[in-house]
């Protein structure tokens, strides 16, 4: 008997070394991450970007992010330029729709119209539902009234896309810049990956 | 008593197959037999092995050749200055070490000699990057499966970016198209899709490497030739694997890539800025697998995939910055990873709107 404990006991000894070895080598990220917090600002991607157009979004209980001003790339911006009159007199004055390409498909338009979100008496701002002036370059406000989710995520960064890398600081798309306001839904299109698709085609 | 000490000095041999009374020297001759009767170590199990004459000089002969050669490519006067640099560099290439025990400078020669060796073939210049792990940074990764659509961006400019195998359709990233109310079920899932996307009644959830915090694929390597860096990436030396294919059987999510044949890449589509552990161009026979863009992230960029997602599914940042989007999404958001039972402990979660 005395010539079998040793080898048992030696046996039982390393099987548990082994076990405790194995346990102490799972590291759990989620440990790692409470354990050692740095500088947000250590590493910089600052060149990947086009800071003149930089806006800062301060909203409470977010960290701060930017996003790209707008008005400067918008097209036919200043509205008023065009708009040098009341609303109702310009439509009086011709029978075409100036922005016939606009095709609606926002939602119903018994919710909204045109003047929802655009000022019949300032073309060159926006406004909420209570009135309150937005500027375009805020715009985000405005779609934030009713998607107050995809708001909140995009504040947090969950929602949307960012731009240059992943360094702080956090620069984000706006919402306009990935949904047009008046069509918002991403359409259906052929995938993107070309060598796959020749391959089904042939 | 000179037997044992000289034994105890050899603690690295491994006493396999041998037998263990020869240690106790049971001869009775005296000591100068007994230490004849030592086992061939080291340099010796090449010196010291008995051997005819016909033999011995079959081995000459064949090394003879073989060193003459070498040496013949890589001193010879007659042949070009270019030939000469091309086996030099092929010589140091082959007896150069394992790039995670390499110091500094050593990257850097051997990212050098790379460099030159691809200018001497091709004509063209490259520039190859040996940038370590940024200090204070661990890298993570999250995927919105409420946002992709479907659309493929990402795989394609994996491919590019990472200049991947385009004959046999080498993709480090795969997207799912999966069933509404069947769950994640990747074995009813299709991978390889060709029709308009988003398809009416289905979600897509992609899958690539997951840079695991305890993974399994660099435990089964024999070599060591896949390990995970300070920053959370996991990488592999294609120069020190053998190919064995180890570490593809070992990773649960189907993560790694096989090399079957030389990879080819349209002259004009070869990304030229390359990392030694990212996008250089693989041989024949090696594995391969997402790196997170290394070089890429350890710039400061994001990871090609994420640049190139239009719906903005893909979330990458700095796991140890709580002011980083992906930390709030882990905070706030309803994150899963796969397979969390395993233990394997991915720094890749998935989570929906």
């Amino acid at each position: 008997m005395k010539k079998f404990l040793i080898p048992v006991s030696l046996t039982i000894l390393i099987f548990l070394i082994n076990a405790c070895g194995f346990s102490e080598k799972h590291t759990s990220v989620y440990n790692i991450i409470q354990e050692k917090t740095v500088d947000s600002t250590l590493h910089s991607s600052w060149n990947l970007l086009q800071h003149d157009r930089l806006i800062k979004v301060t909203e409470d209980n977010y960290p701060e992010f930017y996003i790209y001003e707008r008005k400067e790339i918008i097209k036919n911006y200043k509205c008023s330029s065009c708009h040098k009159e009341d609303l109702d007199v310009m439509k009086a004055a011709t029978s075409t729709f100036a922005h016939s390409d606009i095709k609606f498909f926002h939602t119903s338009l018994e919710v909204m119209t045109c003047v929802t979100c655009h000022t019949p008496d300032n073309m060159d701002v926006l406004h909420s539902t209570a009135n309150k002036s937005i500027d375009f370059n805020r715009s985000y406000k405005l779609c934030g009234q009713c998607h107050q989710v995809q708001f909140k995520d995009w504040k947090g960064g969950a929602h949307g896309k960012r731009l240059g890398g992943w360094v702080a600081p956090r620069v984000s798309k706006t919402c306009v810049e990935c949904h047009s306001p008046h069509d918002p839904s991403f359409k259906s299109k052929i995938p993107a990956y070309p060598a796959y698709l020749q391959q089904k085609r042939n | 008593m000179e037997q044992k000490k000289s034994n105890k000095n050899k603690w690295f041999r491994l006493n396999l197959g041998s037998n263990s009374k020869s240690n106790n020297c049971e001869c009775k001759s005296g000591l100068e037999s007994c230490s004849n009767k030592q086992l061939n170590d080291g340099y010796n199990q090449k010196l010291n092995i008995s051997m005819d004459r016909r033999t011995a000089f079959k081995k000459i002969t064949a090394s003879l050749l073989l060193g003459a050669g070498a040496i013949s490519t890589s001193c010879s006067v007659i042949s070009g200055d270019v030939n000469k640099e091309k086996s030099e560099i092929e010589w140091e290439e082959y007896f150069k070490g394992n790039y995670k025990l390499m110091t500094n400078d050593e990257k850097k020669e051997t990212v050098n000699r790379l460099v030159r060796s691809y200018e001497l073939k091709f004509e063209k210049k490259i520039s190859m990057s040996s940038k370590n792990a940024n200090e204070d940074v661990l890298f993570g990764y999250a995927f919105n499966i409420s946002k992709c659509q479907g659309y493929m961006d990402c795989v394609n400019a994996c491919v590019q970016e990472n200049n991947q195998d385009r004959d046999s359709n080498m993709r480090y990233i795969r997207i799912h198209e999966m069933e509404d109310g069947r769950g994640l079920n990747f074995d009813k899932a299709d991978d390889s899709f060709g029709h308009e996307v988003p398809a009416k009644g289905h979600f897509y959830m992609g899958t690539q490497c997951y840079h695991c915090e305890n993974p399994p694929c660099i435990e089964v390597c024999p070599v060591q030739a896949t390990w995970k860096e300070k920053d959370g990436i996991v990488v592999i030396d294609y120069d020190w694997c053998i190919g064995c294919r180890y570490c593809m059987a070992a990773c649960p999510y189907d993560g790694r890539r096989f090399n079957w044949s030389e990879p080819k890449i349209p002259e004009d589509e070869l990304n030229t800025e390359q990392h030694y552990l990212g996008n250089r161009i693989r041989k024949k026979g090696v594995m391969e697998k997402c790196t997170f863009c290394i070089q890429r992230s350890r710039k400061g960029k994001n990871p090609a995939c994420v640049e190139a997602c239009p719906t903005g599914a893909r979330k990458f940042g700095n796991l140890l910055d709580p002011e980083s989007d992906i930390r709030w999404i882990l905070e706030n958001k309803k994150v899963f990873r796969l397979k969390e039972d395993l233990g394997t402990e991915p720094k890749f979660w998935y989570y929906m709107d």
